[in-house]
């Protein structure tokens, strides 16, 4: 179990291409880190220099507080499983885990207790003198595994583990790895383009975009308040739909046809953020917009008339696609409602749950208290003179 | 499984991102463990090893291993059947060639890899490097031509050749013996198609 440190870390290649810009980030005990992001946004260059694999071109990596940047891929008391969960085809189970710590020139005991054990947290006990063919899948990967395992590494390092798995088998060893993690208690780093791994498996999430890191939070942190229009988009399906309009004077923001009456509290933030009357994107999550009787009820000011374009039947829930001043919109509405391609019908959007983004930063807009307090003691100090 | 031709030998080379000197002891019990090794050499980045037999073995699984077993990233290429050519020359060539693909790109690198990274100059080191004993033979060019401008309908194919069907067969047959190439299969026919056109 360890902690670590990245530090300023940049990476840029020979050919001067840079992969990652300034990445810092604090590691705790015992934390399962996830990177996730689109491909080429550097998440694996990330952790193949955690690993080593890869030198640093500048800044600081520390594991448990020793400077590691120099130090060899061997020494950093690291377990990596890749992509792949590639075993060695001709060795049975056992050998297979017990291959790394022979080339270690372990004492034979030493390896047969180290791989019994793991093979009992991981199931494997009955398959051991089996080789990889003889194997399923989810057993297979369970294997790959305990070859990190015996190791007793301090970090496990994870590339896309379960890519080459089928969406099935996927799920089952997504469960299997949360509940190894909370068994053995290793700190983990996790490498994944699907935020649906992210979201389920981290106990906080590294979203990144191009070599930068774009935002730090637990999974729910996260979802809940994206930082920007890339972490928006990217955390959850189907994505946050985004309207661009402009909020006026009278709390109403327009899109095309569309108005909608913005709340108090939204208003507030445009307002401390000198949107209004500026173009600005509205950015609600697709299960925040009902077709619900109450829900209208409750924001008579933000029911839009529209027409269903798809409707996609996933079973509990139904996906309607429709277009609100040309900007495909997604609502997941309930199953029951039974809707049509085709349809005209009313959907309610639940404005506290809505956010507001300038489009020019792509920032979400933030209510600032220190802002609030400071103008108002300027105009209490306005009204006392 | 294909019939093989006989007196022949394959080798592979295994390449790592930083030295592998001391692992090459590892490597050769490693792989004499599902292989009988003909000769193993090796210098600071690569190991060479020459072997005759089938191996019904993923190198990509043993070299994906190796790699996090010894923290280096590692790459193979595995030959195809080798008669005649002189072994370390062909090697020489491989080599030159694997350093025109980006370390990480492929972990496996075979002729059909090779070929695909090195399309745009055909040369005639190519051309023999890939159509081995058919590099000049205009018989087997024209045959393979014919028969992929057919779309690679056999019928057609043979009638257009003024052949039987079954000496087109053969020839198709024999091509992908000798040079791993089965232009039955499109992306094959696709990459060999450039040099017989």
């Amino acid at each position: 179990m360890a902690t670590l440190k990245l530090k300023d870390i940049n990476k840029i290649y020979p050919n001067g291409v840079q992969a990652v810009f300034d990445f810092n980030l604090d590691i705790r005990d015992k934390e399962f880190i996830v990177f996730v992001g689109p491909s080429g946004c550097g998440k694996s260059t990330t952790l193949r220099m955690i690993a080593g694999l890869e030198e640093i071109s500048s800044g600081e990596l520390y594991i448990d507080d020793e400077l590691v940047n120099d130090k060899a891929p061997k020494d950093r008391n690291i377990a990596m499983v890749f992509q792949s969960y590639a075993l060695y085809p001709h060795m049975t189970v056992y050998d297979n885990m017990a291959f790394g710590l022979k080339l270690r020139k372990m004492p034979k005991d030493v390896i047969n207790e180290k791989v019994q054990e793991a093979a009992e947290i991981l199931g494997l006990t009955p398959y051991l003198k089996r080789k990889p063919k003889a194997l399923s899948g989810g057993q297979r990967q369970r294997v790959a595994l305990g070859r990190a395992i015996v190791r007793n590494a301090k970090v496990f390092l994870m590339d896309e583990p379960l890519s080459n798995l089928d969406a099935k088998l996927r799920v089952q060893m997504r469960g299997e790895l949360i509940k190894l993690h909370n068994k053995i208690e290793t700190t983990t780093i996790y490498v994944t383009h699907d935020q649906i791994e992210a979201m389920t498996m981290a106990s906080r999430i590294v979203v990144m975009k191009d070599g930068y890191i774009m935002q730090v939070g637990a999974p729910k942190e996260i979802y809940d308040n994206p930082n920007n229009l890339f972490v928006a988009g990217f955390i959850g399906t189907p994505p946050m739909n985004f309207i661009t309009g402009s909020v006026n004077g009278k709390q109403i923001f327009t899109s095309g046809n569309h108005t909608i009456k913005v709340p108090d509290d939204k208003f507030e933030i445009i307002k401390q953020n000198a949107m209004i009357d500026k173009e600005i994107v509205l950015g609600i999550r697709p299960e925040d917009i009902h077709d619900e009787e109450v829900v209208m009820e409750a924001y008579p000011g933000a029911v839009l008339d529209i027409i269903v374009d798809v409707a996609e039947l996933l079973g509990s829930e139904t996906n309607i696609y429709t277009s609100i001043n040309g900007h495909n919109v997604c609502a997941s509405i309930n199953a029951r409602s039974g809707v049509r391609i085709g349809d005209k019908m009313k959907l309610a959007l639940d404005m506290n749950k809505c956010h507001f983004f300038d489009p020019q930063s792509e920032q979400r807009l933030v209510f600032d208290q220190n802002k609030d307090v400071k103008a108002k003691r300027t105009k209490k100090e306005e009204v006392q003179e | 499984m294909r019939k093989r031709i006989d007196n022949v030998y394959r080798y592979i080379i295994i390449e790592g991102k930083k030295p592998i000197i001391e692992q090459v002891n590892m490597i050769e019990s490693l792989f004499s463990e599902f292989m009988v090794i003909t000769s193993i050499t090796h210098d600071d980045y690569h190991v060479f090893i020459t072997y005759e037999q089938e191996i019904d073995i993923s190198f990509l699984d043993v070299i994906l291993n190796i790699s996090s077993d010894i923290f280096n990233d590692l790459r193979i290429y595995v030959s195809h059947y080798l008669d005649d050519l002189d072994r370390f020359k062909h090697q020489a060539y491989v080599l030159s060639k694997m350093k025109d693909i980006p370390f990480n790109k492929y972990v496996y690198i075979d002729d059909k890899v090779l070929l695909k990274t090195h399309l745009d100059v055909i040369d005639d080191e190519l051309k023999r490097f890939i159509l081995k004993k058919y590099a000049q033979d205009t018989l087997m060019h024209e045959t393979i031509k014919g028969y992929l401008e057919c779309n690679q309908n056999m019928v057609l194919a043979a009638k257009k050749l003024y052949v039987h069907r079954n000496t087109l067969i053969q020839r198709i047959e024999k091509f992908y013996q000798v040079t791993g190439f089965d232009i039955r299969q499109f992306q094959d026919a696709y990459l060999i198609y450039h040099f017989v056109k």
